[in-house]
């Protein structure tokens, strides 16, 4: 018999959980989770594989974005590639998207439509069927997708070189569109072997939520997901490592279609899962630093003038290391020559005396706990904050709780991680800034 | 379909514990008079202890914007919010950023809008905040001068995308003379030249209680909103002063206008008029969008230029419905020597749309989608204040959503076909955009810089 994982662990001291998620795990190891929310009769289906552009190999850059268009052509169900069609006949809507870390298919359908999805993607996770006319076809889509988002974008370009550069040797530094001349060069045989390695029960978490009970949602995923074989699926093979930056990095891109100079800096530093407390210190700096009431925009836009905008962010949640990364727009009459040291001014100015306050990180903290509330107001947004949790590495429990760890977080641990990541005399700092500049 | 930005449709309640609500009906929206006599509609939710409100001044969007500030709506809707009564900007932007309420304001064209989230907990201050901010916005020198900085070098940085480019191009094309061809988000000069007491006029002039339109939901009785509205709005004089405005008049010729970037793909954008939500024809309109191009995969047009051919990431069609204006859309990006091809095929099924009847499958798959899809948009808190507030600008009955279906079900092949022959009759669009890589040879009107900008 199944058995549910989050009855055994309710223990009274628990915190207050964020989703209060329930989770089995079927035979073939793949996870189902269920997230409860009577409000509408709908509800949200999506699978997560554990698989991402961080597998492609080599010299196939894209190949997991392309196989995520391709899982719409067809399979034995639906053998003339009308899923979404049908999705959409119920009054739904579905879609895919694929990061580095994982590639994930939902529907957002009416609650009686639940069984009908599970069984359509359950079919496509065994029995693709997709031609190599249509693939190629398809590959003309993704090649126009790349021109759209990233060649006609000076900025997304210059994004996807600083990445480039700062994971050198790492399957992180390939953009997850793919790099052009490598899409062209994609096959159809290359997308169904990466299929066939990789989409199985083991590489996939199931999360619903909605209008549904727990135990009828572990009842239809056992007889449906559970009767897939795993059939020898891979896993994830371990990612190479980055080499020390050398020197001082700067990219500097230059377009016609520029009407005003960006400068950027880009910093590789820990995630969630590989360093969990100062995860937690550098999701409070990037709270107390970043946004329209924080230290960076305080100083470059209010007090030194220097500035029309800045930004400060840190996505924590990753498989492996993750960046954080400071954009600023100078005004017109500033030097950009100068924003390293500028801002590596304002990093340090935080870590000496009242730089950073005992008040700043209790706001910053109870702030983070407020909004988490937010969390539970829609039907697919728990599906898709947890799901892109698990998927990335954190347990259930983690997910639900780590935002209370948050309150263990000090000022000196602020400080720490600031000393520790951002500034150069450490031997964890490992960044590098890019510019784009109008043509002269 | 990449990366994780998402946007989502969501839901609502029809069965909640604590109110009684007629089971037919798709949002239990409910109709209320605050005591000092202000209504609103409101939607009673106790899911989350989460309160929202939307609200508008109805017809002081941007086209009142004078001519010498373009941008004025869009720089008082940014400084709204940064400083009020005894709070500075800092101190304002504070409370709402250490309370996690969500406040902004927005000047559309047509109106000026505003929406509040809060969790219960700090509900006292958020309405104070917006209390304040209504009626006693600083318009400090400082805080404009910022907020002015912030949406030049929005303007800028929006100069490298084709699509804005192309929106713009569409814009002045379409509407000519019209106060709409101006950018709603402003000039860079327009926006140069506004002043602190411009704003503070435009506020006490355009915001009166007889242009205001509300909503609210959440974790709160219609009593409880009443008096949260009565603090916010009450002291709002009675009258705005609002410029007459006239229905827009499309070119009466067809333009072709292209403008050349630096870039390996074209944007496209095609319009035709069209006509109002309030049309006998509206529910065939909406049909009509689904079968062609706002339906996703499925649609001809995506189907056709997309998953035929891969000229193509998207090609989508949307009607476009304002106040003095209503067209259809239809744009999409695609390599310059694929323009021809496409905008060829985008025809041909305009052509066959209006000549013979949509199969019955079109027509009850896209019934079915719009009456099934239609709870889904009311998910989340802010989407059920935000529809009741959409419903009232738009004139609608309290009962409109319950209506949807049987006017969605009256919906036949016929009025599909005869709606797209009101529409593209004639098939060569009322105003063709290319921006970006432009053709070869193409026999457009090249445009050598882009109006509405500078």
């Amino acid at each position: 018999m199944l058995s549910t994982s989050t009855q055994a662990q309710e223990a009274e001291s628990t915190p207050q959980k964020i989703y209060d998620a329930k989770s089995i795990t079927l035979p073939n190891a793949m996870q189902v989770v269920v997230v409860e929310n009577p409000r509408t009769p709908a509800v949200t289906h999506m699978v997560w594989y554990r698989v991402g552009a961080a597998d492609e190999a080599i010299g196939h850059s894209g190949l997991a974005h392309y196989l995520e268009h391709l899982m719409f052509k067809g399979s034995k169900l639906v053998p003339d590639g009308d899923f979404s069609q049908k999705v959409k006949s119920w009054g739904g809507n579905d879609n895919a998207f694929t990061s580095w870390d994982f590639t994930a298919y939902f529907q957002t359908v009416p609650k009686d439509k639940l069984q009908n999805v599970m069984l359509m993607e359950a079919d496509r996770m065994q029995h693709l069927i997709f031609t190599d006319e249509e693939a190629l076809t398809e590959r003309d889509v993704i090649i126009q997708e790349r021109r759209q988002r990233t060649d006609s974008n000076p900025s997304a370009q210059l994004s996807e070189a600083m990445r480039a550069a700062l994971f050198t040797n790492h399957p992180y530094g390939r953009p997850i569109i793919g790099w052009d001349q490598e899409l062209q060069l994609l096959t159809p045989q290359s997308a169904r072997d990466f299929y066939k390695k990789y989409y199985a029960p083991q590489n996939a978490i199931l999360v619903v939520s909605g209008d549904v009970d727990a135990k009828d949602v572990f009842e239809m995923a056992a007889n449906i997901y559970g009767k897939i074989d795993n059939g020898g699926a891979a896993m994830r093979s371990e990612w190479p490592s980055v080499p020390e930056i050398y020197g001082t990095v700067n990219i500097h891109h230059e377009h016609s279609n520029a009407k005003q100079t960006l400068w950027r800096k880009l910093y590789r530093v820990p995630s969630i899962g590989q360093n969990y407390n100062d995860a937690m210190a550098l999701t409070i700096a990037a709270e107390i630093i970043g946004g329209n009431t924080g230290k960076l925009y305080e100083r470059f836009v209010i007090e030194d003038q220097v500035a029309s905008t800045t930004s400060f962010y840190y996505g924590g949640i990753n498989v492996d290391d993750t960046t954080v990364s400071i954009g600023v727009t100078p005004k017109d009459n500033i030097d950009v020559a100068q924003l390293p040291d500028m801002v590596e001014g304002v990093l340090t100015s935080l870590i000496e005396g009242e730089g950073i306050t005992d008040e700043d990180v209790q706001q910053a903290v109870s702030k983070l706990i407020d909004e988490s509330v937010y969390e539970r107001d829609s039907l697919t947004g728990p599906a898709m904050m947890l799901g892109y949790q698990l998927a990335t590495g954190l347990t259930l429990d983690q997910a639900e709780t780590w935002i209370h760890d948050l309150n263990e977080v000090d000022v000196e641990d602020v400080k720490g991680v600031i000393e520790k990541y951002l500034l150069p005399e450490s031997q964890n700092y490992h960044a590098l800034t890019g510019m784009l500049t109008p043509e002269d | 379909m990449k990366n994780i930005i998402l946007t989502i449709g969501f839901f609502v309640m029809s069965v909640l514990s604590q109110t009684v609500q007629a089971d037919d009906r798709i949002l239990d929206i409910q109709s209320h008079t605050s005591p000092a006599g202000i209504e609103f509609w409101h939607v009673e939710d106790r899911t989350l202890p989460i309160l929202t409100m939307h609200f508008a001044f109805r017809g002081a969007g941007s086209l009142n914007d004078p001519d010498d500030m373009i941008g004025l709506g869009q720089l008082i809707s940014n400084t709204m919010d940064e400083g009020a009564a005894d709070r500075d900007s800092q101190a304002f932007q504070k409370a709402l950023e250490d309370h996690a309420i969500d406040l902004s304001f927005n000047s559309t064209r047509d109106h000026f809008t505003g929406k509040i989230k809060t969790i219960k907990r700090h509900a006292d201050l958020a309405f104070e905040l917006l209390r304040d901010a209504v009626q006693q916005p600083r318009f400090d020198e400082e805080a404009i001068n910022r907020m002015r900085n912030a949406n030049i070098s929005r303007i800028k940085s929006s100069q490298a995308r084709a699509n804005w480019m192309a929106s713009r191009l569409m814009n002045d094309a379409y509407y000519g003379d019209h106060p709409y061809a101006r950018n709603s988000g402003g000039t860079i000069s327009g926006l140069e030249a506004v002043t602190a007491e411009a704003m503070r006029d435009f506020v006490k002039s355009k915001f009166g209680r007889n242009n205001l339109v509300l909503a609210t939901a959440g974790d709160m009785s219609a009593d409880e909103a009443a008096a949260i509205i009565d603090q916010v709005f009450s002291k709002l004089p009675q009258n705005s002063d609002l410029k007459d405005i006239s229905a827009v008049s499309p070119p009466a010729q067809p333009l072709q206008k292209a403008y050349k970037m630096d870039s390996p793909q074209s944007v496209v954008q095609m319009a035709w008029p069209a006509f109002a939500k309030t049309d006998d024809d509206y529910h065939a309109l909406r049909v009509l969008n689904h079968i062609l191009g706002g339906g996703g995969f499925s649609s001809l047009l995506m189907d056709e230029v997309r998953e035929q051919q891969g000229l193509t990431y998207g090609i989508y069609s949307h009607p476009v419905h304002m106040d003095y204006a209503d067209y259809m859309v239809i744009e999409s990006a695609t390599a310059p020597e694929s323009v021809a091809p496409m905008v060829q095929s985008v025809q041909d099924i305009l052509t066959r749309l209006t000549q013979d009847n949509v199969t019955d499958q079109q027509l009850s798959e896209a019934k079915s989608y719009l009456i099934g899809s239609l709870p889904l948009r009311f998910s989340s808190t802010l989407s059920l204040s935000g529809a009741a507030l959409r419903m009232q600008l738009d004139g609608r009955e309290i009962t409109a959503l319950d209506d949807f279906a049987s006017h969605i079900n009256a919906v036949t092949a016929e009025d599909v076909k005869r709606v797209a022959g009101r529409i593209f009759r004639n098939i060569n669009p009322t105003v063709k955009i290319v921006t970006g890589a432009v053709p070869a040879n193409i026999d457009y009107d090249m445009v050598q810089s882009i109006p509405g900008i500078e």
